[in-house]
């Protein structure tokens, strides 16, 4: 109950961050990346699913794209080997670089299967967010540690 | 089946990906559109309004801060408006101070070179229509009985004589006064008479043959009789003729000239 609360808040919060900076919606994709890198692919599908829905509703410009993609990006974050260190600023930076660029060709595939119109390749402008996606990091991690006592790796 | 996910994730993410698949081809339908429409109203609404608020807030700050700035300026713009309608009255005194310099130049050129010019200092009101004084004396070469002439709105005349010169101060008796008497001559008719002083705007010229073909309008200059005044300086012109009874003279009013007491400056020949 209480890690249901913890994701329900969590969501609405991003949601509602990224109704502020509607420039820079990247939020969801960092927390489900963050996600999927402490918790494994069970939880990073499955707040990828919800995010994805969520942000569908009032972002994407085809419904249920973002729900794939975020799916999808959660599963292979939580799938990423043992070996990379989740704590590394340098590896938070490359995974979310590859996560954004992943997720934006998914998107681009399902639009131009799904509707014909193929979408924006929007990169260029979320390279600052990228970088600085350590910090997101870190703030995620503060605020799962407000809720709960520690932050296993569940990879 | 939530078991069997936890255990293999990728049965979940098939099972997320399924249900993708069908939000999205149900996408076009019109009822999942009315229904994406609906909830982006009710989230997006207050939000906007929320947000609308809140930047109402943050400019007020910037608001009342360009306000305290606009004030400012506009303080200062008055200051300098002040300034300039200042320099402005002071342009336009040395422009008139120097149109008229550049007139008293124009003339100093064609007059004798003895010529001197003179300021009016003092314009005594109990001597209206008397005497003027001059900032010219003794030592700048000045004399009794020197003829005293001006310029005034480009018309060359005379004003008088100088009376009692002293070290640096002249006196100059107007043709105005009771006691001037300036040989003249009618230019129309080369009629001449002795034009006098009134004490008022006009002179008087008398001792003019009844006989002679005066008429109002004509010149009056200063006659070749006069020991102080050259010949052929414009006096003024006739407003009048008045007969004078028994006698075979008329008298005739005139209008100077040059109004002595609207003056700056004379010339001293």
């Amino acid at each position: 109950m209480k890690k249901f609360l913890f994701y329900f808040i969590t969501v609405v919060i991003i949601i509602f961050l990224e109704f502020l900076f509607s420039k820079f919606s990247v939020f969801g994709l960092f927390f489900i990346i963050f996600i999927g890198l402490y918790r494994g692919s069970y939880a990073g599908c499955t707040v990828g699913f919800f995010i994805g829905i969520i942000e569908g509703v009032f972002f994407a410009a085809t419904f249920g794209v973002l729900s794939f993609s975020y799916s999808i990006i959660g599963y292979l974050s939580g799938r990423l080997p043992k070996r990379i260190d989740e704590e590394n600023p340098f590896a938070q930076i490359s995974i979310v670089f590859f996560g954004v660029v992943v997720a934006n060709i998914i998107n681009l595939i399902i639009e131009v299967l799904f509707t014909g119109i193929p979408g924006f390749f929007l990169i260029l402008w979320l390279i600052v967010p990228v970088i600085i996606s350590p910090v997101f990091f870190l703030i995620f991690k503060k605020w799962w540690l407000f809720w709960f006592d520690r932050l296993d790796v569940g990879r | 089946m939530f078991n069997v996910s936890k255990k293999n994730p990728i049965v979940l993410l098939s099972f997320y990906l399924i249900i993708s698949v069908i939000i999205l081809s149900f996408n076009l339908n019109p009822t999942v559109k009315a229904m994406r429409d609906f909830l982006f109203y009710l989230v997006v609404t207050p939000y906007s309004k929320v947000n609308y608020a809140a930047s109402s807030i943050g400019h007020l700050g910037a608001n009342l801060k360009e306000m305290l700035n606009s004030h400012q300026e506009v303080l200062e713009l008055k200051n300098q408006n002040q300034k300039l309608l200042h320099d402005l009255v002071k342009l336009k005194t040395l422009e008139i101070e120097n149109k008229r310099f550049s007139e008293l130049l124009g003339y100093k050129r064609n007059i004798n070179r003895k010529t001197v010019i003179a300021r009016i200092i003092a314009k005594p009101p109990q001597h209206y229509y008397k005497s003027l004084i001059v900032d010219k004396g003794l030592e700048d070469g000045l004399s009794d009985n020197r003829a005293v002439f001006g310029f005034y709105k480009g018309k060359f005349g005379v004003v008088g004589q100088l009376l009692n010169v002293e070290k640096n101060v002249s006196m100059v008796l107007t043709i105005t006064n009771r006691i001037s008497k300036v040989p003249a001559r009618i230019v129309s008719c080369a009629v001449d008479g002795i034009v006098i002083g009134k004490e008022t705007s006009e002179l008087e010229m008398i001792w003019i043959p009844a006989d002679s073909e005066i008429k109002i309008g004509d010149e009056v200059v200063t006659s070749s009789a006069s020991d102080i005044f050259p010949s052929g300086i414009p006096i003024g012109i006739i407003v009048s003729i008045n007969q004078t009874g028994h006698l075979p003279f008329v008298k005739a009013s005139i209008k100077p000239y040059i109004p002595a007491f609207q003056l700056t400056d004379v010339f001293i020949e």
